[in-house]
């Protein structure tokens, strides 16, 4: 529904990602016509899309992160679409149940947004099988798209 | 854990209302359950601990009320290998949460579930046995 990052790194406790969001995706086409910015509810669910794998791999056991909890949030500039965006998390604390990572989103050099995000790190269900896949296929391929610029 | 002093109480107070966004006129007592009373969910208590840690300049890393719990007592003494307090770790806990009224523990409690028997007062005591640590 909203998968519009391309490429990712993972390294250690930090990771950096790469979205690129058109101007002609129609469920943004009224915020707002004429001057299409991209909502900050997205900009953090972009946010949370780097940081959540972030989590989940740099844990000991296999874990699914769930957004939990948005602190100290600063929408720092609008962000008018297209865009190309960087974003960056870094984990600054890791429990058994739950991990806090910063994150930051840029346009052109510029910080648009940060935020610190609070994930629930919940055990691997394996009800959810075709989530965790589709998940782990998607991550794969950010990756591997990272590898290979 | 000896009791809070008004100060420190008072601020847990004030961190309550935030994470809940009540207003000053809504009663928060000393004697209120987190989770009964204000309807807190695990993320709401995270929220608080988050901004308990950050007003006293503290660390509260996840397990602390579990071990204040345990105390000296040997980890198969407190809790079963499915995580559910021994009857011995069950009283250890009801000592330290001696302002939670006794009924509103269940005989089967979950290591994981201990949070939810915290009143105001026992978040405020929490925090003051962890400074310095």
């Amino acid at each position: 529904m909203f998968e519009l990052i391309e490429a990712m790194r993972i390294e250690g406790v930090c990771a950096e990602a790469r979205a690129r969001v058109p101007a002609d995706l129609p469920q943004l086409q009224d915020h707002f016509p004429g001057a299409l910015l991209l909502p900050g509810t997205l900009l953090i669910e972009l946010m949370a899309q780097t940081a959540g794998p972030l989590l989940e791999e740099t844990g000991d056991a296999p874990r699914w992160a769930v957004l939990g909890l948005v602190r100290h949030a600063s929408f720092l500039a609008p962000t008018p679409l297209p865009a190309a965006i960087e974003l960056s998390a870094e984990v600054v604390r890791r429990e058994p149940s739950s991990g806090v990572a910063r994150t930051e989103a840029t346009v052109e050099g510029e910080v648009r947004a940060r935020a610190e995000l609070v994930f629930s790190l919940q055990p691997r269900d394996p009800a959810w099988g075709a989530a965790i896949a589709a998940r782990d296929a998607r991550l794969a391929s950010w990756l591997a798209a990272w590898e290979g610029e | 854990m000896p009791e809070p002093d008004s100060e420190t109480l008072q601020a847990v107070v004030e961190l309550v209302r935030e994470t809940l966004a009540l207003d000053a006129e809504t009663p928060v007592a000393a004697t209120d359950l987190l989770f009964y009373d204000h309807g807190f969910t695990s993320m709401d208590l995270l929220d608080l601990l988050f901004r308990v840690e950050e007003r006293f300049g503290i660390k509260i890393p996840e397990g602390t009320l579990a071990a204040l719990s345990q105390g000296n007592l040997p980890p198969a003494e407190f809790q079963g290998e499915d995580g559910v307090l021994t009857p011995r770790g069950r009283e250890q806990l009801m000592g330290l949460l001696h302002d939670t009224p006794p009924e509103t523990f269940p005989e089967r409690i979950h290591r994981q579930a201990l949070p939810r028997y915290c009143t105001v007062a026992a978040i405020a005591r929490l925090a003051e046995s962890r400074r310095g640590t």
